[in-house]
C-alpha cells in the first residue's frame, strides 16, 4: 500500500481545501521515502494524523483527539471554527493498493455536516469510479487493507508507544498484533473452526438421550462461563486494588523515611550505645586526668631537664673538689708539724710551707659553678628515670588515649546526631501507622487477588471437564454410531486437520517468533548507542512477552532501561514486526524524539527513518528535525510541508518546504 | 625555694575555666602544666605586676609533689638560659612570671577544649 494524496476540507484547523502530495519519489534510481511533516506544538501535526485514521476507520479510529466524546461530538468538533457547520468537512484519501495481483488506486471520502442533525457520507472511489459495494463494505474492505489491529503499529505516535517496552502491558495489544500481523490468527481461527464442524457432526448424529445430556450439561457449562466471566471481573478489579494499595505502600513508605523513620526504627538501640559510649568515654577522660596529675607536662621542656641534669653533675663535681681540698688542708698542716719536730732547720721549713701556702691558693681559687644546683639523692634518682624510661612510656600512653578519645567522641557524636533527627512520637506515630496500614492493606488486596485467582482457575478446571464431558460424549457415540457414514469421513479428516494445523501453528509460531526477535535485535542494536547493552531478545511463543538477555545471559529487566531507551526499543519492536509481517504498508510517525538526546536522534535520523518503510511521513516541530538534522535526512525526503498556523486566523495553511527551505522547496 | 603560692584573680578565673574544660579538679596539676607550658616557649616572660589577690593559695611542696625540687631547678635552669640571676629573689619571680603567661595560654578557648587536648600537649613534639 502506498499514500498517495491526503485532501483536508474545512477539517480541524485547515480552513478550505488543502491538499498533501505524500507519493516518495525516486531520483538518480534512489529511493526518497521519506515525506516530512513540519509544524509548531498546536499547529496541526495531531490534526493531520488522525484525518487519516478518522478516514480509514471512521467510528473505529482511536484518534488522540477524541479522548471521551461520542463519534458524532467528536466529528462536529473537528469541522473548522470559522465555518458553517452545515457546509460541513472532509478528508479525502488517495492511495495504491495491490489486489488479487492487480494494482489499483483507491479513493476514501468521508464527509459530514451538520444540519440540525450530524450527517456523514462514506464514498469509495476504485480507479476513479465509485464502488458502490466497497462504499457499503468499506469497513471490511480496509481490514484486509490495513486491518486495524495493525495500524497502530505503523501509524503511531511515538510518545504514546513507550508502553511496548513496559512488561505489563506488552501481552495483549500487542500479541494480538503479533498474530494477526504473522498471519497466525488464520490459523488459530482455522483449528476453532474445525473443532466446530467436527462438534456439529457429531451432534447430528446422537440419540436423543445422549442429546438431553449434553443439552444439560451445556447448560451448566453456560452458567460457569458466566461464573468464570464474573470472576474474572473480581480479579480485575482485585489487581486495581492491588496496584493501588502498592502505590500507596511505596506512598507510605517514602512518608516515613522522610520523617526519619529509620532513625525512630534504631532509637532504642541508639540510646544503648549512646549509653554505652558516654561511659567508655568518661573512662578514657578519667584515665587521662589521671595521667595530667603525674609527669608528663615535662616531656614538653626535655632540654631543660637535660640542663638541669648537667648543672647537677657540675655542682656535685664542685662539691667533691671541696671536700678533697679539705682534706688536702689538714694534711698539710699534719706534715708541718711532724717536719718541725724532727728539728729541720728553720730554712726548709720556710720553704715548704711556701710551696704548700701557694697549692692552697690555687685550690680556693677554684670557683662555685653557675647556677648551683644541687639536686638531692630521691629527685636526682626521679630525674634520671624520667630521662630514659618513664616520660617516653606516658607519652605513648598519652598517644593511645587520646586516639580513643577522639574516636569515641565521633561515634558518640554520630549517634547523638541520629538521635536528634529522630522524630519525636507525636511526630512519627500518624506517618507509621500508616505505614503499617498501608503494609497490611497491600497484603490484604495481595491475597484477595489470589483467592479471585484461585477461583478462576476453579472455574475454569469446572469448563474443562464439562467441556471434555460433551466432548467425550459426542465423540464416542460419533465413533459408534456413524462408523459407515460419510460423516465419519469427514469428522475423521477434520479431526486431522485440526491436529495438522495444531503442529503447523506451532511450528510456524516458532519460527516466525524466532525471526521477530532476530528482526527486533537487528533493528535495536542498530539504532542504539550502547551495542553491547543487549546480546539476545526472546518472545514467548505464548504470551508474546519480550524479553532482553545482556551478554551474560541475565535478563535485562525493562524499567533499568532509560526512557529513550525504552523509546528506541519500542521503535526497534514495531520496526522489527513491520519487517517481519513482509505488508507494504506507509509508516506514519507523529513526534518522533521529543524525548531523545542528540546521540538516539541521530541515529533514528540516518538508520530508521530513511529504512524504516517504503513510505516513512514524519510529523514533527522544529526543534525534534531542527536545521541540522533536516540537513542529514533531506537525501532521503520526497517532499515536506510547512504548516503555518497563522495564529490571528486561528488556521492552518499548508506550504511546501521545512521550516528553512521554502524556497528550495518550491523549486523542486 | 619559695614557701607559698598565691594566684592572681584574673589567673584563677581562667584556671576555673580550664578546669571546667578538661574536667581536672586540683589546681596544682593546671599550674604544674601552665608552667611547664610557658617553659616551652623561647621568649622570656615580660616582667610584669601580678598581683596576689586571689584566694587561691598552696605551698611549694604542694605544687610541685614529689617533684618539687626538681621544677625549682628547672626554672632556675631556664633562668640561666635566659640570661638572669639564679638567685632566689629572680628564679621566684620568674617562677610567677611563667605561671601566670601558661594559664594564660591554657585559657585561650581555641587551644584547650577538652582533656585531649591538654594531653595533646606534651605529645606534639612526637607527631
Amino acid at each position: 500500500m502506498q499514500l498517495l494524496e491526503l485532501s483536508l476540507y474545512n477539517f480541524c484547523l485547515y480552513r478550505g481545501e488543502q491538499t498533501f502530495n505524500l507519493s516518495p519519489d525516486r531520483r538518480n534510481g534512489k529511493a526518497k521515502p521519506i515525506i516530512l511533516v513540519g509544524g509548531i506544538n498546536g499547529g496541526g501535526k495531531t490534526s493531520f494524523f488522525d484525518s487519516i485514521l478518522l478516514v480509514l476507520y471512521g467510528s473505529r479510529a482511536n484518534c488522540s483527539k477524541r479522548s471521551n466524546q461520542s463519534y458524532s461530538e467528536f466529528l462536529t468538533d473537528c469541522i473548522h471554527r470559522g465555518v458553517d457547520p452545515a457546509d460541513g468537512a472532509s478528508i479525502s484519501l488517495t492511495f495504491q493498493y495491490v489486489s488479487e495481483g492487480v494494482e489499483r488506486i483507491y479513493e476514501v471520502r468521508r464527509r459530514w455536516n451538520v444540519k440540525k442533525t450530524l450527517r456523514e457520507h462514506l464514498e469509495v472511489y476504485c480507479d476513479g469510479k465509485k464502488h458502490a459495494d466497497f462504499s457499503k463494505n468499506w469497513n471490511h474492505v480496509v481490514e484486509e487493507i490495513v486491518p486495524i489491529g495493525i495500524s497502530q503499529l505503523f501509524f503511531f505516535d511515538a510518545e504514546k508507544i513507550r508502553f511496548i517496552a513496559d512488561d505489563e502491558s506488552t501481552s495483549e495489544a500487542l500479541g494480538s498484533a503479533i498474530k494477526s500481523l504473522l498471519g497466525l490468527d488464520l490459523a488459530e481461527r482455522l483449528i476453532a473452526d474445525m473443532k466446530v464442524v467436527h462438534m456439529k457432526l457429531a451432534e447430528r448424529q446422537i440419540s436423543n438421550s445422549d442429546r438431553e445430556a449434553v443439552d444439560e450439561w451445556k447448560g451448566a457449562l453456560d452458567v460457569i462461563c458466566s461464573e468464570l466471566k464474573a470472576r474474572k471481573q473480581d480479579c480485575g478489579a482485585a489487581r486495581n486494588r492491588v496496584d493501588f494499595a502498592a502505590k500507596e505502600l511505596v506512598k507510605a513508605e517514602e512518608a516515613f523515611a522522610r520523617i526519619g523513620g529509620k532513625h525512630w526504627d534504631e532509637r532504642n538501640t541508639n540510646e544503648v550505645t549512646k549509653k554505652e559510649l558516654t561511659l567508655k568515654k568518661t573512662g578514657i577522660e578519667s584515665n587521662l586526668t589521671g595521667l595530667a596529675s603525674g609527669s608528663l607536662p615535662l616531656a614538653m621542656i626535655s632540654d631543660l631537664l637535660k640542663t638541669v641534669d648537667e648543672f647537677d653533675k657540675e655542682s656535685r663535681s664542685y662539691q667533691q673538689l671541696i671536700h678533697a681540698g679539705e682534706a688536702l688542708d689538714s694534711h698539710d698542716k699534719a706534715i708541718l708539724s711532724e717536719l718541725r719536730d724532727q728539728q729541720f732547720s728553720a730554712k726548709v721549713l720556710e720553704s715548704i710551707e711556701l710551696v704548700l701556702a701557694k697549692r692552697r691558693q690555687l685550690r680556693a681559687e677554684i670557683k662555685e659553678p653557675e647556677p648551683s644546683i644541687h639536686l638531692s639523692e630521691g629527685s636526682r634518682n626521679s630525674l634520671s628515670l624520667l630521662m630514659t624510661k618513664e616520660l617516653a612510656r606516658l607519652k605513648k600512653e598519652g598517644a593511645s588515649l587520646v586516639f580513643n578519645l577522639e574516636q569515641t567522641s565521633a561515634e558518640l557524636d554520630l549517634i547523638r546526631r541520629q538521635l536528634a533527627s529522630t522524630p519525636k512520637e507525636t511526630e512519627i506515630k500518624d506517618v507509621a501507622e500508616k505505614l503499617k496500614a498501608a503494609v497490611r492493606s497491600h497484603a490484604d488486596a495481595e491475597s484477595e487477588l489470589k483467592r479471585f485467582e484461585q477461583a478462576c482457575e476453579e472455574k475454569i478446571r469446572e469448563r474443562e471437564e464439562v467441556e471434555s464431558k460433551i466432548e467425550e460424549k459426542l465423540l464416542r457415540t460419533n465413533a459408534e454410531q456413524v462408523a459407515a457414514d460419510d460423516a465419519e469421513r469427514m469428522s475423521h479428516l477434520s479431526e486431522r486437520t485440526r491436529e495438522t494445523m495444531k503442529v503447523f501453528l506451532e511450528q510456524s509460531t516458532a519460527a516466525k517468533i524466532d525471526r521477530l526477535a532476530a528482526n527486533i535485535l537487528e533493528a535495536f542494536q542498530y539504532l542504539l548507542r550502547k551495542k553491547s547493552l543487549v546480546e539476545s531478545i526472546s518472545i514467548d511463543p505464548v504470551d508474546f512477552s519480550i524479553t532482553l538477555i545482556d551478554s551474560d545471559g541475565m535478563t535485562i529487566p525493562k524499567q533499568r532501561l532509560s526512557e529513550g531507551e525504552k523509546q528506541m526499543f519500542a521503535i526497534s519492536v514495531l520496526w522489527g514486526l513491520g519487517r517481519a509481517s513482509n505488508r507494504r504498508l506507509p509508516a506514519i510517525i507523529d513526534t518522533p524524539m521529543a524525548r531523545l538526546d542528540a546521540m538516539h536522534r541521530g541515529n533514528l535520523l540516518t538508520r530508521y527513518f530513511p529504512s524504516a518503510s517504503h513510505q516513512t511521513i514524519i510529523l514533527s516541530t522544529d526543534t525534534e528535525v531542527d536545521e541540522e538534522f533536516y540537513a542529514a535526512l533531506e537525501p532521503n525526503v520526497a517532499r515536506a510541508y510547512h504548516l503555518n498556523y497563522d495564529e490571528k486566523t486561528k488556521q492552518t495553511i499548508v506550504e511546501q518546504g521545512y521550516f528553512w527551505h521554502h524556497e528550495e522547496a518550491e523549486a523542486v | 625555694m619559695i614557701k607559698q603560692i598565691k594566684l592572681s584573680s584574673q589567673a584563677r578565673d581562667k584556671l576555673i575555666r580550664i578546669k571546667s574544660r578538661t574536667g581536672i579538679g586540683q589546681w596544682n596539676i593546671l599550674c604544674r602544666w601552665a608552667l611547664v607550658v610557658s617553659m616551652k616557649e623561647a621568649s622570656p616572660p615580660t616582667v610584669v605586676d601580678i598581683p596576689a589577690d586571689s584566694n587561691v593559695e598552696m605551698s611549694w611542696q604542694v605544687f610541685g609533689g614529689e617533684l618539687n625540687e626538681l621544677y625549682w631547678a628547672l626554672v632556675k635552669a631556664r633562668c640561666y638560659k635566659d640570661g638572669l640571676g639564679t638567685d632566689e629573689e629572680t628564679v621566684a619571680q620568674q617562677f610567677r612570671l611563667h605561671l601566670h603567661r601558661g594559664i594564660g595560654y591554657l585559657a585561650t578557648p581555641s587551644a584547650i577544649s577538652n582533656i585531649g587536648d591538654l594531653i595533646n600537649l606534651a605529645l606534639d613534639e612526637d607527631k
